[in-house]
């Protein structure tokens, strides 16, 4: 069995995972903060397109955009030496953008959640913004953050259609595991397709649990003493 | 002590805040209000969590807002410490570490210290190392004014601090405050819908009616005598009754079928009048401003009884506390108010 898809699909999980991980954070902090409800809309609307775009529209989008011969495209190849479609980084690309929209809404609802109050009482104790965020807000949507950041990762290992658009597919560059079992399966090799989705079975599997290690735990701790 | 003088105007949902004040000058200033009159939104302004439409709001020389010069200090400049309903304590931190939130530019050792100082001033001692959740409700409070306090603020906003707590807790939380408020050096409001609350912490007392003053004064004085229907109800007169300048210096109240003699000059404007149900005692030999006891009912309290009766037939219901503890067994047959216990009522504020 060639194990190429297997290392490929983990380095470009690790990698978008960590960009969706904050930008998503980042992103969901900047909207909530936005004060023009419109622009608020219209800004959420455009970071959740991915999410219910077919992926090969949207692959074929990014396709359209970073194409070697179109502006952005030859932009990065130009100044940076950088070919973006058909190569490694498209498989990050495309993964990003798929799986951006989970960890953004996952991320913005887990700080929604967060009492007003807290954020006020913050302000009012003269706590900076940023300090807010780090000690306060962050703290206190934990669970609901990395929640999204297992959900994103998920969808970033599972990602197919805008890679095979974006990236191609590629043997030992740009083949990750999903697009190893269809290619499998169209040669007609089931044996090899069934080991490779076995092992996606199974990551989904430790992805499950670990969300069910995160999610609502008994309320710790005990009511001591009174007033 | 600087004063701090506010004047909001905002518009909320089915009526308009406008609101002109000056805190500071007679002790806890007490804002008394029904739910959704426009209190908390007054005290969120001033602390700058929320911004009001128009106005100008200083603390002594500093302006922390005005929309005439387009200034709105972020809460973080304000120096103005709000206790919130909820404490709002931060559930990720320990006790310790709430109290210190809000120190900035200063050493572990001044932090430390400073936490020491609220721990032992509001009797947290053992409790350093905990958790909000393990703390109850009235610790929760104590650390919430510890961590307010820490920072040194020049104004202290209480928005309804006791109306998430049972009756035995808040009879104690409301006695530790009033010691509290005593020994605090700057200038504190208190918002509040309970007219016990207010007597007892507030020097003075803005009566609020859908977004406006209604009453203003000093607190023992407006109990006394509350000048608005608002304010009468507010501070917990339950017999209240539209009223008419009748002949000489009397006024009818047709609701009790009764004319009452004042004993005093009749404002103008005088719309309504009120008795306080503990005001009324039996009538004593050629005692003035009779009403006749009809129809009683006991109501029997933990605390007091109480009588519910009409001075007429056909009267509107009027309440009587008799001194006791509890109610006479054999009830008289009419009771009477004194003429300076009458409250004259108008309408509103400044229809007077």
């Amino acid at each position: 069995m060639d194990f190429s898809p297997v290392l490929i699909s983990l380095k470009t999980a690790a990698l978008s995972i960590a960009l969706t991980f904050f930008l998503g954070l980042l992103l969901a902090r900047g909207v909530t903060a936005v004060k023009g409800n419109g622009l608020r809309a219209a800004l959420d609307g455009l970071l959740t397109l991915p999410l219910v775009l077919p992926p090969t529209v949207a692959g074929f989008v990014l396709l359209w955009v970073f194409g070697v011969k179109r502006p952005l495209g030859r932009l990065f190849l130009e100044i940076f030496g950088v070919k973006i479609a058909f190569s490694w980084a498209a498989t990050v690309l495309a993964a990003v953008t798929i799986s951006l929209p989970l960890m953004y809404r996952s991320a913005r609802g887990a700080f929604e959640q967060v009492d007003r109050d807290l954020l006020d009482a913050a302000r009012t104790l003269g706590m900076t913004e940023g300090e807010i965020f780090r000690r306060v807000l962050l703290p206190n949507a934990l669970p609901g953050v990395l929640t999204g950041g297992i959900l994103a990762f998920a969808r970033g290992l599972g990602e197919f259609g805008a890679t095979a658009m974006l990236a191609g597919n590629i043997a030992g560059k740009t083949r990750t595991l999903p697009l190893a079992i269809y290619s499998a399966v169209a040669a007609g090799d089931m044996e090899t397709a069934g080991k490779y989705a076995a092992i996606l079975l199974a990551a989904a599997f430790l992805t499950v649990a670990a969300m069910n290690l995160l999610g609502p735990r008994g309320k710790g701790g005990d009511r001591h003493g009174s007033s | 002590m600087a004063a701090l003088d506010v004047s909001v105007e905002k518009n909320l949902r089915g009526f308009s805040l406008d609101l002109s004040f000056r805190a500071g000058e007679r002790g806890c200033l007490g804002i008394l209000g029904a739910s959704g009159c426009g209190k908390s939104m007054t005290l969120r302004s001033i602390a700058g969590i929320e911004t009001p439409g128009r106005g100008r709001i200083t603390l002594g020389e500093r302006v922390l807002y005005d929309s005439a010069q387009g200034i709105d200090l972020p809460p973080q400049k304000r120096r103005v410490g709000y206790l919130f309903q909820s404490c709002a304590l931060f559930p990720n931190l320990t006790v310790e570490q709430n109290i210190t939130a809000g120190l900035r530019g200063c050493s572990q050792r001044e932090k430390a210290e400073t936490a020491a100082r609220m721990v032992e001033k509001f009797r947290l001692s053992g409790l350093e190392d905990r958790y909000p959740r393990q703390l109850s409700g009235g610790q929760q409070q104590r650390v919430a004014l510890g961590r307010i306090l820490a920072c040194s603020p020049e104004v202290l906003l209480l928005d309804e601090p006791f109306s998430a707590l049972d009756a035995y807790l808040r009879e104690e939380l409301l006695l530790e405050l009033s010691q509290t408020l005593a020994e605090y050096q700057g200038i504190s409001i208190l918002v509040t819908h309970s007219r016990e609350e207010a007597f007892r912490l507030c020097g003075e007392l803005l009566v609020m009616d859908r977004g406006c003053c209604s009453a203003f004064g000093e607190t023992k004085a407006l109990f006394r005598s509350p000048g608005t229907l608002q304010a009468a109800r507010l501070t917990g007169c339950r017999n209240l009754a539209r009223a008419e300048k009748g002949e000489g210096n009397t006024l009818r109240v047709p609701e009790w079928n009764a004319s009452l003699t004042p004993g005093r000059p009749i404002p103008e404007g005088t719309a309504y009048v009120g008795i306080r149900s503990r005001d009324l005692h039996p009538a004593g030999e050629g005692e003035e401003n009779r009403l006749p006891l009809l129809d009683p009912l006991v109501m029997e309290g933990p605390a007091r009884d109480q009588v519910v009766f009409r001075p007429g037939e056909g009267a509107a219901r009027l309440w009587w506390e008799p001194g006791g503890r509890t109610a006479p067994s054999c009830l008289p047959r009419e009771l009477a108010v004194r003429p300076e216990d009458l409250l004259l009522l108008t309408e509103q504020a400044g229809s007077r």
